[in-house]
């Protein structure tokens, strides 16, 4: 046994690790070549992760396997670091292999638990090669920590559940899409603006009527932040909702999760994270939406913020 | 009575209305002797129509993309085809005639 890979995931338990024989080890570290030496973190250095939720894989040579990899070192967003230093990863696909590598691995891991339910954790957790990339290709100095988490996960994102929604029938036939928006059950299929007096009066779009009351005004009079230019990013604080609307018809509402991707609840049917296309939602202006086809906004939940009923 | 919902908005309530058990005789006739679906899985949730639901109680009927599932406590008890949507067109003709057409436009 000689090499220790640690997911770097949980904030109060032991974080699962997986030791490795030799062989096992040789084979990931050819996936894991720094494009050069390692070097003092600088401005073209995305910092270490801090988050909630996976921060990155912790490797540790308990027996000395190979001498070109440092005896311990960290890997996350397609760099490797090691004693304050850093290194960019030659290929931009390495988290993804090493995801791939942990998951196939993922019988022999300790303190993950059920395997199965942890495997789900750890996959509802990771962050899009792509997105990893494109958000790599926007380096920011070490030294800024805040600004950084957003890009990495939703950090105030909520995390998807969708059994705790569906499981019960009292739940899930009495709780709406602006009650899994809102992160907020009150069993009386929440309407924008009812709890404040300012319930919408019309649904022919989000802009509506002069002396009506739209979706949109009846949310901002609940306290959701109206937030037209959040550009499908998170916000520092709270979690990012989307409006829709089926023009005369209907309002529908949809949250972007802690793992960056967005989920919705069909009125009293299920929790979903998926859209008419049977797709997964990176964006709600792009989704499938069925006769939802006009995108209203993004607004900002601000939890203890906001009132709805 | 029965208790008759449409699947439809996300945000709105339902659509509902009653039907006197009479009404849905030769519903539930056809739902018994339809033949039974081999498979369990729940049908897929989209934005829109998403079926029509009869309960009665602690049953519940749900008709959706032809198939029945029948439920008591929640839990799916059997799962049957609803063949040319009979059941489902059956269920529709009890609705008032506004979301009657309303839920026909959506339904195509």
């Amino acid at each position: 046994m000689s090499v220790k890979v640690t997911i770097d995931i949980f904030s109060g338990r032991p974080n699962p690790e997986l030791v490795l024989t030799a062989k096992e080890a040789k084979e990931l570290f050819k996936t894991l070549t720094p494009t050069g030496a390692l070097r003092k973190a600088g401005a073209k250095t995305l910092a270490e992760p801090t988050h909630l939720g996976l921060r990155g894989i912790q490797i540790d040579q308990l027996k000395s396997v190979s001498k070109e990899m440092p005896e311990s070192f960290f890997v996350a967003h397609e760099t490797m670091y090691s004693g304050g230093k850093a290194a960019a990863l030659q290929a931009d696909d390495t988290m993804e292999k090493l995801h791939k590598f942990i998951v196939s691995k993922a019988s022999s891991l300790t303190n993950a638990g059920k395997v199965r339910e942890f495997l789900k954790l750890y996959k509802e957790s990771l962050v899009p090669a792509a997105e990893t990339r494109a958000k790599t290709a926007a380096p920011i100095g070490p030294i800024i920590v805040g600004p950084i988490l957003p890009l990495l996960t939703c950090t105030c994102g909520p995390i998807y559940e969708p059994d705790w929604w569906n499981l019960n029938a009292t739940i899930k036939g009495n709780n709406n899409c602006y009650n899994y928006a809102c992160n907020q059950r009150t069993d009386s299929f929440a309407q924008p603006g009812r709890a404040t007096g300012n319930m919408y009066t019309s649904l022919s779009g989000c802009s509506v009527a002069a002396g009506q009351k739209s979706a949109k005004q009846g949310a901002v009079s609940d306290a959701l932040v109206d937030t037209p230019l959040a550009n499908n990013q998170c916000p520092a604080k709270g979690h990012l909702v989307a409006l829709v609307i089926w023009p005369g018809v209907d309002f529908h509402w949809y949250r972007k999760g802690v793992n960056t991707m967005w989920s919705h609840k069909p009125g009293s049917t299920s929790v979903t994270n998926l859209d008419n296309s049977g797709v997964v939602i990176s964006d709600p202006r792009t989704a499938n939406r069925g006769g939802y086809t006009q995108f209203c906004t993004f607004m900002n939940v601000l939890p203890g913020h906001i009132n709805i009923k | 009575m029965y208790h008759i919902t449409a699947l439809v908005f996300s945000g709105r309530k339902n659509p509902s209305w009653e039907v006197k058990a009479e009404t849905l005789e030769t519903a539930f006739t056809i739902f018994e002797k339809a033949e039974t679906d081999s498979s369990d899985s729940p049908a897929p949730i989209v934005l829109g129509y998403n079926g029509l639901q009869v309960e009665q109680g602690n049953k519940l009927w749900h008709v959706c993309r032809g198939r029945i599932f029948y439920k008591m406590n929640d839990k799916t008890i059997l799962v049957k085809q609803d063949k040319d949507h009979q059941f489902e067109n059956l269920l529709l003709e009890t609705a008032p005639p506004d979301v009657a057409t309303f839920l026909r436009a959506v339904m195509e």
